[in-house]
């Protein structure tokens, strides 16, 4: 299933996947951008005000009109931080034009779609139309603030506010409260213009279609376009924690949520230590017969939920555990010393079969979908990896646990967040 | 000798092999040239069995308040103390389980040694191992994941808003129960509900991907006994047609109010085909009225009463019937007000004929895209199943509804007795 690539423009790229098993085809154009606090809460706005109206469809219900008109043609946005670089994604799912019972060009359509959604917003006054992004900001603000009433991931983005409280890494992708207050039609439309200029394209087809034909249209789409690309900043990394830290914070929740931050992920450009750190990170924290889910879990019954979670573009390793507050010192300690028998080389050989066999298991499904494709290619261009799935399983079946072990010592603690529940056991709220 | 069909649909371009197998267990292998094979092994029996006769008593058993879900993790154990997920990680499949209101499933997927993988979980399903000291470890545990679930806004909401339809069906109690109900649970009582439920001819087996149906059978006749059927008398309390009660309310640590408004349903017909030909007009009448084009959403939007999606989903099987709308919103009286001059307008002025006809093609588009996966496959397949019906029928009976079946719909569904609300609050 060969991957190819179209110039479509300076810093504009489609990469096609010819993956004709699905039913659906799915067009994805991401916008590459530095992460930075000036323009985090601009980024994560200008999806949802593009998708909103357009000046052919000047409603959200002419838009869904339309796309429903295209048999179900679905949009959808996504904004999200890899690294030190934010992402900005638009993508149109849609059914394959062989299947369609009368013949309608879907297809055709949705490129037209996508035309009319990035070069014909719906403007007032020469920017964004005033009462669509105030709605927005209210929306955007509204899920700012909702992140407290998901526990678990209060907890992870606390942890990486005061792991990288020094860093760029720190900005949150849908920026703060004060900064979305401050976005005007003006300077929101204004940003839009820089972001078609400056940021790196990448276009994405999984699904059936004629690869230059599609080029061809989506060059006459970019056709006027200024392009000024940027270079993609290097994500700053540390290597190792001078000293750890501990932070508590108290919240009204029966639960409580500790969370581990660790230095010392290898990037994805290092093949042999990247496929080493894998082994290491799913047979430690991500497996069910890993050594957190088989400790902290089912022999010490502290838990359901602990997990690892590498971001190998910031160098990073989360460790999870949604736990009784009075079990934190315990289930602290288990973590650590489950990663200290890792470091010590207590892994035996059928834990580092069934952690390769897992992840072989994992990238192989990875083309099983045309969204998990999507977002793995998205991380390629990003991390600039030249390498192919194939050749990532054969680096990750010949892991050592040599490797392995110099992969576990790599780590160290930086910080840790506990949010603390406050609620008693009992506690009934009418 | 097992028996083996092939039943085929034209218009989805979708076959399935139909296997009766000799001990009782029917298996369904639907063919898909994916990477990822998918195996799920169901059973009949979930949150909503919460009270059922055994075989030979003169009562009802009534069974403490999470026990399907506590009894799947309990599965996981074996006699030998061999651990099922390391017996699946051998050969590199990824297995999970899950209990939802009216089945427990459990499940792998794999992208090689699929036969072997099937041996495990075909063996481990049907050999159920349970002590008082497995299932006081699981206490601490299950107890914890109750902990998450009463900390999930949308968790309580939802709970609360089954409380507010249903007097008695049990669809209302917590699939996890309450750390309370399930210190209750024991050895004994676990036994006596693997007894009544987990027998063969009370579940069934459904793979999606690159397997031949011929070894699927071989590997069940290794590992699978021959059973005789055995009734089940499940607890189908009857219901109202009107609410329990109007609303619930309860304050957490959430940054604005969460609403979900329920709209009950209790004519719930006993034929299959029925159910399976509402449930394709409901897909079809829950997009017209609640989704992004319709004009309710759209005035919830541009005034700001609702901030985000307005998320909507509806339930309509043999136990229990439902819509549900859900979002968040500083006013959600207001919004329940809305919907309620809404609904009636809609009843006065008749739906509009050219979004029936939008969304019946949104619908079709979503039932082929239940295809493009060997997990979406085998879950709706066996959902379907469970409810007497066939997935590869979804688009014909899309094909069947007409504009006046979904106007009736409305009409019969939708009244204000059936409304009822469920409020989230920030703490003050």
């Amino acid at each position: 299933m060969p991957l190819s690539q179209y110039q479509i423009a300076d810093g504009i790229r489609l990469h096609y996947d010819p993956a004709d098993k699905f039913k659906s085809n799915e067009l994805t154009v991401s916008f590459l951008l530095p992460l930075q606090k000036e323009t985090a809460a601009l980024n994560s706005l200008l999806p949802n005000v593009l998708t909103r109206a357009t000046e052919h469809y000047p409603t959200f219900t002419a838009l869904n009109d339309r796309t429903s008109d295209l048999y179900g043609a679905s949009i959808s946005i996504d904004t999200e931080k890899k690294g030190d670089v934010f992402c900005l994604s638009i993508s149109f799912a849609m059914l394959r034009n062989e299947l369609i019972p009368d013949g309608t060009d879907v297809l055709g359509g949705t490129l037209d779609l996508l035309q009319e959604i990035l070069y014909r917003p719906l403007l007032e006054n020469g920017v964004f139309s005033e009462r669509i992004v105030a709605l927005e900001k209210e929306n955007a603000i509204a899920a700012i603030k909702s992140l407290i009433g998901n526990k678990r991931a209060y907890a992870g983005v606390r942890l990486i506010d005061e792991m990288c409280k020094n860093e760029r890494y720190s900005v949150r992708a849908n920026g703060t409260v004060a900064d979305t207050e401050a976005i005007t039609p003006k300077s929101l439309y204004s940003h839009y213009l820089e972001v078609l200029k400056t940021a790196q394209i990448e276009l994405f087809f999984i699904g059936s279609c004629d690869p230059s034909a599609l080029a061809d249209r989506l060059r006459a789409i970019f056709a006027h376009q200024e392009r000024k690309p940027l270079p993609l900043p290097q994500t700053e990394i540390i290597k190792r924690a001078a000293q750890s830290k501990e932070i508590v914070e108290k919240q009204s929740a029966k639960q409580s949520n500790l969370v581990l931050g660790f230095r010392g992920v290898p990037t994805r450009t290092d093949l042999t230590r990247n496929a080493a750190f894998a082994v290491f990170c799913d047979l430690y924290g991500i497996s069910p017969t890993g050594k957190l889910f088989m400790n902290v879990r089912e022999k010490k019954s502290l838990c359901y939920f602990c997990r690892a979670a590498a971001r190998a573009q910031k160098g990073i390793l989360l460790v999870q555990a949604g736990i009784a507050a009075k079990d934190k010192e315990q289930a602290l300690a288990e973590i650590l010393y489950q990663l200290s028998l890792c470091q010590q080389g207590e892994i035996s050989d059928e834990e580092i079969f069934m952690a390769k066999r897992e992840i072989t298991n994992t990238f192989r499904a990875i083309f099983d979908q045309p969204s998990s494709l999507q977002n793995y290619y998205l991380g390629t261009c990003i991390d600039k990896i030249d390498y192919s799935i194939d050749e990532y399983l054969t680096a990750v079946n010949a892991v050592t646990k040599e490797e392995i072990i110099a992969a576990a010592n790599g780590l160290t603690l930086d910080t840790v967040f506990f949010l603390e529940g406050t609620e008693q056991e009992d506690d009934e709220h009418v | 000798m097992s028996e083996m069909k092939t039943i085929q649909n034209a218009l989805l371009g979708e076959s399935y092999t139909h296997i009766c197998h000799d001990s009782g267990l029917n298996i369904y292998v639907l063919p898909k040239p994916f990477s990822t094979t998918y195996a799920m092994f169901g059973t009949r029996y979930g949150s909503i069995d919460s009270r059922f006769r055994l075989e030979g008593a003169s009562e009802d058993t009534v069974v403490p308040d999470g026990i399907a879900h506590f009894l799947e993790h309990k599965m996981f154990e074996n006699e030998n103390g061999e651990d099922t997920f390391l017996r699946f990680a051998r050969f590199g499949a990824n297995a999970n389980a899950y209990t939802s209101f009216d089945k427990t499933c459990y499940l792998f997927s794999c992208t090689d040694s699929f036969y072997e993988s099937l041996e495990v979980l075909l063996d481990y399903v049907t050999h159920p191992y349970f002590t008082p000291q497995t299932v006081e470890k699981e206490q601490g545990i299950i107890g914890q994941e109750i902990r998450m679930g009463e900390d999930n806004p949308h968790n309580r909401l939802l709970y609360g808003m089954l409380g507010c339809l249903y007097e008695n069906n049990p669809v209302k109690i917590d699939i996890a129960g309450t750390v309370e109900s399930i210190s209750q649970i024991t050895a004994p009582l676990l036994y006596a509900c693997y007894e009544t439920f987990y027998n063969l001819h009370n579940m069934a087996l459904c793979i999606c991907g690159d397997v031949d149906a011929k070894q699927v059978v071989a590997v069940a006749d290794r590992v699978l006994q021959k059973q005789a059927p055995r009734p089940i008398v499940r607890y189908r309390p009857s219901e109202a047609p009107t609410v329990f009660q109007k609303r619930y309310h309860a304050k957490m640590s959430v940054s604005a109010p969460l609403f979900s408004i329920g709209v009950k349903d209790v004519a719930i017909s006993a034929c299959p085909r029925e159910r399976a030909k509402k449930r394709a007009a409901l897909s079809i009448l829950q997009n017209i009225l609640f989704g992004k084009s319709s004009s309710f959403f759209n005035r919830l939007y541009e005034s700001g009463m609702i901030k985000g999606n307005l998320d909507y989903w509806f339930e309509h099987n043999e136990a229990f019937s439902l819509l549900s709308l859900s979002g968040e919103s500083d006013n959600p009286e207001a919004i329940y007000a809305e919907f309620v001059t809404y609904i009636e307008c809609l009843k006065k002025e008749g739906l509009c004929r050219q979004s029936f006809e939008r969304y019946r093609r949104v619908q079709y588009a979503e039932v082929l895209d239940i295809f493009d996966s060997t997990e979406s496959v085998a879950n709706q397949f066996i959902a379907e199943l469970f409810d007497g019906a066939d997935l590869l029928d979804s688009a014909s009976y899309l094909e069947q509804v007409t504009y006046e079946d979904i106007c009736a719909l409305l009409n019969e569904i939708f009244c204000e007795d059936a409304y009822a609300m469920s409020v989230i609050e920030p703490l003050s």
